[in-house]
Parts: structure tokens; C-alpha cells; sequence
């Protein structure tokens, strides 16, 4: 069953079309790639997914209900969760703090509660039971320790980790991750790759991703969506997209296939 | 324990500090008094410009309608002090909610001017409708007055503001470790990836705006008691960037420092005009009418250049000498 359905997505900036037409849809429960050269259109959709742009023409879908008529801060009631090409950790709070926002939408106490909040029981309460959660998760990803750093002491590479903690941590049907092995060596790349699989396992969640590492996409994803210029060019399991001849032009040029002619 | 010690020993000093003053020093009562209603106004401030990202430089409007608010309860409706004082704050909130609006189209350097726009009317505005403000002539707000104590003189009304104060540093401090604190930080952090969280920029934004000018209603209606003379011009510009100063040498993003900031500002010209006085008398410079003429106004130029130092030495504010000196003290092994 697909969870997430766009139709005839077309995005366009002034004269330039960003998406064009594209068709997608991701199964319940699978790990899904979506990639494509640079300036393909990726980070794109998943801007639109987030609701940052609006699309001209075109319908999505999330578990049936219109996705496009959401704010950009309703989408994570839907149970869609993300992260960000340039990791896009709040500076001034800590790893724990980060994963608190991360719940945010999870609170139920308002604006008067809040200016007492170490005070009202309630709110204690409420708290300690979403540190608790998160600690689990952050436990989960093996960074507990950092729990009380700062985002900019850390390496990058676990700068990443908590923001994939942080998006876990809101339990997502969809998680949408972008380029989560930008700027990661290949060991990192490899650990990325099972912790993206243990993670959908674990947390039964569904993984959209947009990557330029083909191992990492070819290792982990059971469906690939291939776009160029916009356009979806090839759909299918790793092997079959792998094979596709448009696939192989645009990742390699015409030279390949005049060599190959 | 040793976290809180600073705030503690503040606390103590600020309890007793008029009581040991002598009755030769009473004018510093009032100056304190005027400091720690402006450390009420910077925390306010603080909480929109220093943890929610906004800027405001014309903080001193809301200051006027909880001025006025406050007064105009009492002269015309009958409201004592004691009621008209949260009145005075949720109406300046409220107009700080509407301001939000606006705001939330701009950022930056835009949001600056309009602040500042709005800060200049207002006071054009009030000085317009004189039958509640008295125009240029001002008004004569009453001393508040509460179970047989008269709050005219300045000691009793000091621990009137410390209360005060003391209460809304409070609520603050609790805010900010809130799910709203961490959101206004949040989106002064990445409005993206707040968004993403679920943080709504309209509510947020509108809610920060709406709980600083409460803060400076407040400040707004124990300023007019305490002086008992109001008029639209007091709450203009000047206040304002007084206030933008406050916060941003005592340390942004920081209740203490919001107060540390207040009471340095107030009591930095004072210091220096001391200073100044003393250059002078001692004659040092009677052979350079150039150099005599210099350090007629040296008490503007020293406090100018104190602000600048602090500024490039300790950017993080004056809060950030307490982590320091603590920091030299660890280094050497002392714990």
C-alpha cells in the first residue's frame, strides 16, 4: 500500500521548472530513494513534501488524505518527520533540548502553564516523560553521551545522528531524509546505511531519501525513483534502475552510450 | 549550588542594599528603583529579541500604554494601583500581540525600522489625546497605597519593585525552560527547521511579541506610580535604545543578564560623572583650556568608551565575566 502518492507534481521558479510532472509513490514501510544529478530536482520535492513550496500544478497524498493543503508546521502532525541537507540543529539548545523540539507537537500544555512550568506538576510530569523518551532514542542511536553538549562541539558526523534522533523522536509514520551521508567517509557511510535499516525496523517507520552516494542508495533502498531535469527518468528495484539505459546517460553522459553504440 | 550562587548573593545584596544606604544617599534609591524597573522591561525585551530572534527598538511604546493604562484605570475608573497593575500589562500585551502581525512579514534590519516607526508614534499618538495623557503638560499619576503603607517614599516602593521584579524573572526563568522558550529559540535558531518541528511562526512570533510588551506594561505602570509625573514624550526613542543597550551589554538570551545590564546602565553615568568631577578638581589640566574643555564633558566620553569596551571584550555580555573569572579560577586548579 503506497503511503505517500504525488501526481503530476510540477514546480516552477519564474521561467524554470524545478519538478516537472512527476509521478511518485513510496510503499508502507519501505526505504525509498530518490536521486538524480545535481539540480535534478530532489531537494525540490522534498520542499514541497514539507510544504516550504507550493506546487503549480499536481496532488499529493499522505495515507489518503491531500498533503498540500497543510502549513509547513502541520506536516509533522501528520507523522511526517525530516532532516536537512545541511544539518539544521537549533545552536543554542542542547542535544537533549533538540530532541525536546522534536516533540513539540507531542506537548499539551499552553502559554500560561509554560510561564510556570517548574512549578505546575503537571508540566514536571509531562517533562520528564518526553526526556525519558528521548534519552531512549538518543540510547538507540548510540549518543546519549552527547546529551548535554551543544550541537557545534560536535563532530559532524554525530551532529547527523542527532538529527536523525530528532526526527525519530516525534515517531514518524514517514521519515524524510536529505543527503544523509553528505560529507560522511565511507565507514560512516556504511554505519548510516545500517542504522537507516535498523531504524526503520525498530520504529516501523516508512524512509524517503534524496542521495548522491550511489552504494549507500543501491545498499539500503528497495525502490528507486531516478529524476533528471525534473523528470522522473527510471522507477523500479536497485537492480532494475541500475540497468535502465536513461539511468546510465544521465549519471555518465552521452560519451558512455556513443561507446556503447 | 555554586550555579545559583551568583543570582543568590545578588539577591541578598539587592534586599539590603537601601537599608544600609544613609539618608545622604537617598538619591541613589531612586536611581535603583528606575534600574530595576528597567531590569523588568529588559527581561521582557529579552525574551523577544535575545531567545525569539526579533528584534524591537521601540520597546519604550508599550512602556506608555502600561503608563497610561495604569493611570487612566485609576483617575477615571477608580481602580486602585493594585488592580490596574496586570490591567496595564495584558493591554500593553495586547497591543504588543496586534504589533506581531506586521512583524511577522518582516525580519532583520526591517523589522528594526518598523519597530522603531512604531516607537516614534506612539508617543505622537498620545500626546494627541490629551484628555487621558495631558499632552505636553503630562499627567500626575497617584502612589499606590495598600493596607495603611503609602508607597510615596522610594524605599517602601523599592521593595515593591524588587517583588516585582522578582516575580517576573520568575515566570521567565520558567518560560524559558518551557516547550515555548525552546520554541522561541528554536525559531530564532532555523525558522526552517522549527517549522518542521511543528513550530507554528505566526503563533510564536505573535506570542513573543504579546509577552514582552507585557513585560514592559508592567514596567510601564510601576515607572508612572513611582515618579508620579508622566507625559507622552518620557517614553520615547531614548528609552528604547536604552533598553536595546541594556540587553545586549548585559548579555542576550539571559535573565540575569537583562538585570545586571539595567543596573549597570543606570549607575554607569553616575559613576562617571564622579570621575569626571574629580579630573576637574584636582586642576590637572588648568595650563590647556583645549584639555579643560575636554574633560567638562568627560563623563559622556568615558562612559561611551566603557560601553565599547565592554562590547568588544565580552561580547556575550557582562554575565559572561562571572563564567570567566570562574573559568580563570578552575584553570589554576582552584574548584
Amino acid at each position: 500500500m503506497a503511503i505517500l502518492e504525488l501526481k503530476g507534481v510540477t514546480v516552477r521558479f519564474g521561467g524554470l521548472v524545478a519538478v516537472n510532472a512527476l509521478d511518485l509513490s513510496v510503499e508502507q514501510g519501505s526505504i525509498h530513494g530518490l536521486i538524480g544529478p545535481n539540480g535534478a530536482g530532489k531537494s525540490t520535492v522534498f520542499n514541497v513534501l514539507s510544504r516550504y513550496y507550493d506546487p503549480a500544478e499536481g496532488t499529493a497524498t499522505f495515507e489518503g488524505k491531500d498533503l498540500l493543503g497543510a502549513q509547513p508546521h502541520d506536516v509533522i502532525n501528520r507523522g511526517i518527520a525530516r532532516t536537512f541537507q545541511n544539518v539544521e540543529l537549533f545552536k543554542g539548545l542542547s542535544v537533549m533540548d533538540n530532541l525536546m523540539v522534536g516533540q513539540h507537537h507531542n506537548f499539551r500544555y499552553g502559554l500560561l502553564p509554560a510561564l510556570l512550568s517548574r512549578i505546575l506538576p503537571s508540566v514536571k510530569r509531562e517533562e520528564a516523560e518526553k526526556r525519558a523518551k528521548a534519552l531512549e532514542v538518543l540510547e538507540f542511536l548510540g549518543i546519549a553521551a552527547y546529551k548535554d553538549a551543544f550541537p557545534a562541539f560536535l563532530p559532524y558526523g554525530i551532529q547527523k545522528r542527532v538529527e536523525f534522533a530528532r526526527a525519530l523522536v516525534s515517531q514518524p509514520k514517514l521519515i524524510l531524509l536529505d543527503e544523509p551521508a553528505a560529507g560522511m567517509n565511507e565507514q560512516e557511510t556504511h554505519d548510516l546505511a545500517q542504522l537507516i535499516r535498523i531504524m526503520r525496523d525498530k520504529y516501523k517507520t516508512t524512509v524517503l531519501l534524496v542521495e548522491h552516494d550511489m552504494s549507500l542508495v543501491m545498499s539500503i533502498c528497495e525502490h528507486i525513483t531516478v529524476m533528471e531535469f525534473g523528470r522522473k527518468i527510471a522507477d523500479g528495484t536497485p537492480a532494475e534502475v541500475q540497468n535502465n539505459p536513461a539511468v546510465i546517460k544521465a549519471y555518465l553522459g552521452e560519451e558512455e552510450e556513443a561507446a556503447n553504440a | 549550588m555554586v550555579k545559583k550562587l551568583p543570582a543568590l548573593v545578588g539577591l541578598a545584596v539587592l534586599l539590603v542594599l537601601p537599608q544600609v544606604l544613609g539618608a545622604e544617599y537617598s538619591w541613589l534609591v531612586l536611581l535603583l528603583n528606575r534600574a530595576l524597573i528597567f531590569a523588568i522591561m529588559a527581561i521582557g525585551l529579552n525574551l523577544l529579541t535575545g531567545f525569539a530572534g526579533q528584534i524591537s527598538i521601540g520597546h519604550a511604546a508599550f512602556m506608555a500604554v502600561g503608563a497610561f493604562t495604569s493611570y487612566g484605570l485609576g483617575k477615571f475608573v477608580g481602580i486602585p494601583f493594585w488592580g490596574a497593575l496586570p490591567i496595564a500589562g495584558l493591554a500593553a500585551g495586547l497591543v504588543g500581540y496586534a504589533l506581531g502581525f506586521p512583524a511577522l512579514r518582516l525580519s532583520g534590519h526591517y523589522l528594526a525600522i518598523a519597530t522603531l516607526g512604531f516607537g516614534v508614534a506612539v508617543p505622537q499618538v498620545l500626546n494627541l489625546w490629551e484628555s487621558l495623557t495631558g499632552g505636553w503638560t503630562g499627567v500626575k499619576p497617584a502612589a499606590p497605597y495598600l493596607l495603611g503603607i503609602s508607597f510615596r517614599e522610594d524605599r517602601p516602593f523599592y521593595y515593591l519593585i524588587l517583588i516585582a521584579l522578582f516575580i517576573m524573572a520568575g515566570l521567565a526563568v520558567n518560560l524559558i525552560k518551557s516547550r515555548t522558550g525552546r520554541a522561541f529559540i528554536a525559531l530564532r535558531d532555523s525558522e526552517v527547521a522549527a517549522q518542521a518541528m511543528g513550530i507554528s511562526l505566526t503563533k510564536y512570533k505573535t506570542q513573543a511579541f504579546a509577552l514582552s510588551a507585557f513585560y514592559a506594561g508592567i514596567g510601564g505602570s510601576l515607572y508612572a506610580h513611582m515618579i508620579n509625573y508622566i507625559s507622552p514624550h518620557d517614553f520615547g526613542s531614548g528609552i528604547s535604545m536604552e533598553l536595546f543597550t541594556i540587553i545586549c551589554l548585559g548579555g542576550l538570551a539571559s535573565v540575569n543578564g537583562s538585570i545586571v545590564g539595567a543596573i549597570f546602565m543606570s549607575f554607569l553615568p553616575k559613576l562617571t560623572e564622579r570621575i569626571s568631577l574629580v579630573i576637574q578638581k584636582s586642576g590637572a589640566f588648568e595650563h590647556s583650556h583645549f584639555l579643560q574643555n575636554v574633560f567638562k564633558n568627560f563623563n559622556q566620553v568615558l562612559t561611551g568608551i566603557i560601553l565599547i569596551l565592554v562590547v568588544l571584550y565580552l561580547p556575550m555580555g557582562l554575565v559572561d565575566l562571572w563564567r570567566k573569572t570562574k573559568n580563570l579560577f578552575t584553570a589554576k586548579g582552584v574548584k
